[in-house]
């Protein structure tokens, strides 16, 4: 069965080549270092943060590291990630003042959230086209 | 609950875990929308203390895993929370906080003004 922590994992053990692969400049590239942030929060245990967190599952590192790869492919830059205190893991991308969230959340509760200086801040579930719409929000 | 407020002019701290090796602020050195999302063990409200009654060195306990924020409690207040004093003492909690309190009305499906507080939040110590 295919495990994308494991797919991950073999990819962020390999050393890039930037005169190899000719994109060193790329999402792909810019990215590593959220993903392998991503993948080190499945060794985080209850209790992290000292202040009784709750500490991500494997199948939510698994969805956020879905969720960014997808970005990752399709040429977004993760401004930052962050687990939560409740099992969550926050995917944070930005474009200038804008700001979206997506979250990975304990039983695939998965989210978006925007904010932006002088429109009303916006959350709601993650889908494929809440998804689509929010990442053409942060573009626009 | 304690029904005494904050005043609107008080200064808010917060403390932020942080390892050697991963300081869970972002790039930009500021709190994350997750420095303000309620925690599983206080249910509907956020620990903070409050400015006039301590000092950022006595609020953060232990540097090496801590830095501070701070809010201003007027931020607070504008996106419809309150805040109101809860003092800490040895007989109820084990130990003494006398600048101790909560933040109140933040919901456990709200991500909106976790990360409203967090854009207002500043570090003032780390």
């Amino acid at each position: 069965m295919f495990d994308t922590l494991d797919f991950a994992q073999d990819i962020l053990t390999q050393q890039t080549n930037p005169v190899q692969s000719g994109t060193d400049v790329g999402a792909s590239s810019l990215n590593r270092q959220h993903l392998t942030a991503i993948v080190s929060y499945q060794h985080l245990t209850d209790g992290w943060d000292e202040d009784g967190a709750i500490a991500p599952s494997h199948a939510t590192v698994l969805s956020a590291l879905d969720i960014a790869l997808l970005l990752t492919a399709t040429g977004h830059l993760v401004y930052h990630t962050s687990p939560g205190p409740v099992g969550e893991v926050m995917i944070n991308l930005r474009n200038g003042d804008k700001s979206v969230e997506l979250l990975a959340y304990p039983g695939g509760r998965n989210k978006f959230v925007c904010i932006a200086p002088s429109e009303v801040p916006r959350q709601g579930p993650l889908t494929p086209e809440s998804l689509r719409e929010t990442l053409q929000w942060l573009n626009r | 609950m304690n029904t005494t407020p904050v005043a609107d002019d008080e200064q808010l701290y917060r403390s932020i875990y942080r390892t050697p090796w991963h300081k869970y602020v972002d790039p930009d050195g500021r709190p994350t929308s997750r420095n303000f999302k309620l925690p599983p063990k206080d249910a509907d409200k956020l620990s903070v203390d409050c400015f006039s009654l301590t000092t950022p060195e006595q609020s953060v306990r232990d540097l090496a895993k801590f830095a501070l924020a701070s809010i201003a409690n007027n931020e607070v207040k504008a996106i419809e929370l309150s805040t109101f004093y809860d003092p800490c003492t040895v007989a109820e909690h084990g130990f003494d906080n006398p600048a101790h309190a909560y933040i109140w009305g933040l919901a456990e499906e709200d991500d909106i003004k976790p990360a409203l507080l967090a854009q207002k939040a500043v570090i003032v110590l780390s």
